[in-house]
């Protein structure tokens, strides 16, 4: 039976009833003795300021001082253990050492009635927690205060004192706007022994707890925690809310130890760049990767607010994606592959495409090669043809005996005969049909005299000396020789028509072996050599051959040595009698090839043995109307001094391996850009929900 | 106890509780109402913590409609099982009202429909739910007076008694963990609010403190203890602001 209201029925030995009438009813202020003011040992207590965890906090006068102080006694302090209070004491002391204007001064520590308390500089104003709003979007300002606040704190790290849980809570302004760090190294005692086992209630916020502590590694806390701590003071200044919020403590835990803070100017657009720099270097996982202390940070707000640059750098992209990698490597580990499988391909592709087109270009210039060889040996057999009709028609009686009379008419009449019947088995000459191959036909004397002509000349033409041509030299030397052979000239630019033309010229002997003149036939250039196509019929490989022939000296260099360069005598694109002359890079190759071959005299004819070519990768054809470079091979006509070229357009070459691309292209790179696309959707708006989430569950 | 716990004095988490509480007032029976019919793990949680401190009083409150122990027993487990296991008593309205009055709501519905009884009979019962420890229940049940006391009547006066029953156990055992038992023994008549129980000067002779220290020491144990009454009941209202009603409605039940 319970003596206060008669109820006999019992909680654990008590009256339920008064238990609970206790409760509801909130008992006066706890005080020593009789309620404010009181006395609590020298301390008269004025004003209850603040309560909070196991901590309160009075205005109090000090007596024996008569200062108005803040008095904070540990509420729990009756219950605490002996431990506890030591420790409390030998912290609380190290912390009154301290001795700066910004920091809150810690007076006395004691205990009275077994309720230990300290005092400390009674500071009027608010704190910084309810100011927030005086800072807003003032970023200098904002500055100001983190300085000073970072000089302060770097003031208690060098006399060996953490703070352990900079908030703005714990940072109280004067009346003139100064911010002073208040709790410096007592702050855990005031928070300890709150039974937060129980805390299905009222939890606070870890918002600003370092990864460090919230990981449970306090005992070997740093500077760099309160370096932290400056940081969430600072992103809450900047954006109006802690580093990280949940709505469960433990799930705030989570976000410190595994999330980055969403950058301050999504939350506040309008922040300075640098002091967003700054407070998220602060706000690093790693110790290590903050200011190494609370002045370098100091330090840095004094360049931002100087307008000079600041030191840190803003994380950049290839940082973010390293954490964002190592905070999921799953799917890194995917894009990794894949952008290496790509790269991989994509290198392996141009490596072998690379390797395909020098393939192609050498498999071209090898086939030009063959095709110059095959080219230089047809015109090799044709020349031999015309030589042979030159030599059965210097063979024939019907010019020696006219020769030796010197029966002018009658070496005029042969010329004719020969020039038009050439097809005559009769005179020896079996050319095969069509046009006549020679354009003319000469006959010179011993001293290089024009005797006869044929088609006739104009009269002043009869007469003329062309010792120093090399047509009559290359006879010369072989009816010095005695050898009655034919000779395959240089080309020049004939002075009776203005054609370009080579010559074949053979000795006239007479029985004792006389030297008595010259039989020359003369064949013209153009696009074919007599019947003979050169060029491959196939348009559509654009091969072509062109024959070029050294060029003869003119009359007003006579005397001299041969000249250099050569003329074209055989192309597609040139009509008869028309050429062009070959010099520079061209020329110099073409010597390349004939410096190979020793010139004999005898054998002009013959197969070189072995038959010398050269490639060019880069030929320009001066007569082509299709631009670009040419591929092309340049063999040369046995010993007569001709080169062979034959070429095929360098892009063309690569035609078909240009098809075999852009059908790649097509099927490949094509399907694979819209499955890309397809997926960079799917993830963009999956990414996009995930925020929307994410907001749903902040607001 | 959902929230973590370390014991090495140094904890990170120390910090907790703060002094403003801000947005974090969550509750156990906010939680299991704001997760709604699809009940996320932490509310199932913190329904589970709460099933599992209040078991009793529907205990008391099955045997008194008349059921016998081993039946009242098979009910009440069957009711958890089905409880959590299934948290689909959507028709209960849980919307309005405190969780002391939704839980025998949903008790009476669930004995009306009797679901799942047989299966969790079968199942020997209760595996995701709690097992209730029939002797344990039996024996307190013996000690209810036997009166005339409704079943819904005797399930709230149980309700309320194991409440308070329990916040005095936790304080003893904050007491205990800083050495200050003696204290509480001492001085746990004071909670009552008959202070002149003891005389704080004989308390003070015995442990040997000033009058003064012992005065101080009582009030600060009220104190707490009002606050952990407070955060007890907390946790099974909608709203802080419910608080002095649910104490009242309490009484209310002892009369």
């Amino acid at each position: 039976m319970c003596p206060q209201c008669g109820s006999n029925l019992s909680a654990a030995g008590l009256c339920p009833r008064c238990l609970l009438l206790g409760a509801l009813d909130e008992e006066p202020e706890p005080l020593p003795a009789s309620g404010l003011p009181s006395r609590f040992g020298d301390y008269e207590l004025l004003e209850l300021l603040g309560r909070g965890g196991m901590g309160r906090v009075y205005r109090a006068r000090d007596l024996r001082l008569e200062r108005v102080v803040a008095l904070k006694m540990l509420v729990g302090g009756g219950l605490a253990s002996e431990a506890e209070l030591h420790r409390f004491r030998a912290e609380t002391e190290a912390a009154a050492r301290l001795d700066h204007p910004n920091i809150v001064p810690i007076y006395e520590v004691g205990e009275h009635d077994g309720c230990p308390y300290f005092t400390m500089k009674y500071v009027e104003g608010g704190n910084l927690a309810e100011n927030l709003e005086r800072f807003r979007g003032n970023g200098r300002r904002v500055a100001e205060v983190l300085s000073v606040l970072a000089r302060a704190v770097h003031h208690g790290h060098q006399r060996g004192v953490l703070h352990r849980d900079l908030k703005p809570a714990n940072v109280i302004l004067d009346a003139g706007g100064r911010p002073h760090v208040a709790d410096f190294g007592v702050a855990r005692h005031l928070e300890k022994q709150a039974d937060h086992t129980r805390s299905g209630i009222v939890v606070g916020t870890p918002g600003y707890m370092s990864p460090e502590q919230a990981a449970g590694r306090s005992r070997n806390l740093t500077t760099a925690t309160d370096v932290y701590g400056l940081g969430a003071i600072l992103y809450e200044l900047l954006t109006g809310q802690p580093p990280f919020t949940a709505d469960t403590p433990t799930q705030v835990l989570r976000r410190v130890l595994e999330t980055e803070p969403t950058p301050p100017h999504q939350l506040a657009p309008g922040i300075d760049r640098d002091l967003e720099t700054l407070c998220l270097k602060c706000l690093e996982k790693d110790p290590a990767r903050r200011y190494g202390s609370a002045e370098e940070l100091a330090e840095e707000l004094d360049r931002y607010l100087r307008g000079e640059p600041i030191l840190a750098r803003p994380m950049g992209r290839a940082a973010r994606v390293w954490r964002w990698c190592r905070r999921n490597p799953v799917p890194a580990g995917l894009v990794g592959s894949i952008a290496w499988l790509l790269l991989i391909t994509a290198g392996a592709a141009l490596t072998v495409a690379r390797a395909q087109v020098d393939d192609r270009r050498r498999e071209e210039l090898s086939t030009n090669i063959y095709a110059a060889r095959t080219v230089a040996g047809t015109v090799l057999f044709k020349l031999e043809e015309y030589s042979d009709a030159i030599e059965r028609a210097a063979s024939s009686p019907r010019l020696r005996e006219p020769l030796l009379r010197h029966d002018l008419p009658a070496l005029q009449g042969f010329c004719r005969e020969m020039y038009e019947a050439h097809e005559d088995p009769r005179l020896g000459l079996k050319l095969p049909g069509g046009e006549s191959p020679f354009d003319s036909w000469f006959i010179v004397d011993a001293q290089g005299t024009v005797l006869a002509r044929w088609p006739e000349p104009s009269r002043d033409f009869l007469g003329k000396n062309f010792a120093w041509r090399d047509y009559f030299e290359g006879a010369k030397r072989n009816a010095l020789a005695q050898r009655v052979q034919p000779y395959i000239s240089r080309a020049f630019l004939s002075e009776a028509d203005d054609r370009h033309r080579f010559a074949i010229s053979i000795p006239l002997l007479d029985a004792e072996g006389g030297w008595r003149g010259v039989l020359v036939g003369m064949v013209g250039t153009g696009a074919t050599l007599g019947s003979l196509r050169l060029s491959d019929p196939d348009e559509a490989r654009h091969r072509t051959a062109v024959l070029v022939a050294p060029r003869d000296r003119n009359r007003g260099e006579a005397g001299q040595p041969a000249p250099g360069g050569y003329i074209i005598l055989l192309h597609e694109a040139l009509g008869h009698g028309e050429s062009l002359p070959l010099e520079g890079g061209l020329a110099r190759e073409l010597d390349e090839v004939r410096r190979t071959l020793t010139r004999t005299e005898d054998e002009q004819l013959r197969m070189p043995e072995p038959w010398p070519t050269v490639t060019l990768a880069e030929h320009r054809d001066p007569l082509a109307t299709r631009e670009g470079p040419w591929l092309a091979a340049l063999a040369p006509v046995g010993y007569t001094g001709f080169v062979v070229i034959v070429q095929t357009p360098a892009d063309a070459a690569f035609e078909m391996d240009r098809t075999l691309a852009r059908r790649l292209v097509l099927w490949g790179g094509v399907p694979f850009l819209l499955g890309e696309a397809l997926l960079g959707l799917v993830l963009w708006s999956a990414w996009r929900a995930t925020l929307r989430w994410r907001e749903s569950r902040e607001t | 106890m959902t929230a973590p716990t370390r014991d090495n004095g140094e904890d990170a988490l120390e910090g907790l509780p703060r002094p403003s509480p801000r947005k974090f007032s969550t509750t156990r029976w906010s939680l299991v109402l704001a997760a709604g019919h699809g009940t996320s793990s932490e509310a199932h949680e913190a329904l589970s913590t709460l099933c599992k401190l209040y078991w009793y009083p529907l205990y008391a409150f099955t045997r008194r409609q008349g059921r016998g122990p081993e039946d009242a027993r098979d009910s009440v487990q069957g009711f958890f099982t089905r409880l959590l296991e299934k948290n689909d008593l959507a028709d209960v309205d849980r919307q309005r009202g405190r969780f002391r009055s939704w839980l025998l709501a949903s008790l009476k519905h669930y004995l009306a429909n009797e679901w799942d009884r047989e299966r969790a009979q079968k199942r020997g019962g209760g595996l995701t739910g709690l097992s209730i420890d029939a002797e344990t229940a039996e024996g307190l049940y013996q000690h209810e007076p036997s009166h005339d006391l409704t079943p819904e009547k005797l399930y709230q006066r149980r309700w309320t008694l194991t409440l308070l029953e329990r916040v005095l156990s936790t304080l003893e055992q904050e007491c205990a963990r800083l050495g200050k038992q003696r204290l509480f023994e001492k001085l746990r008549g004071n909670l009552t609010g008959d202070v002149e129980k003891i005389p704080h000067a004989q308390v003070a002779g015995t442990l040997g403190m000033s009058e003064d220290a012992v005065k101080i020491a009582a009030h600060r144990l009220r104190g707490r203890y009002r606050e952990l009454l407070r955060e007890e009941i907390a946790q099974t209202v909608e709203r802080p602001e419910d608080i002095e009603d649910e104490i009242r409605l309490l009484l209310v039940s002892l009369e």
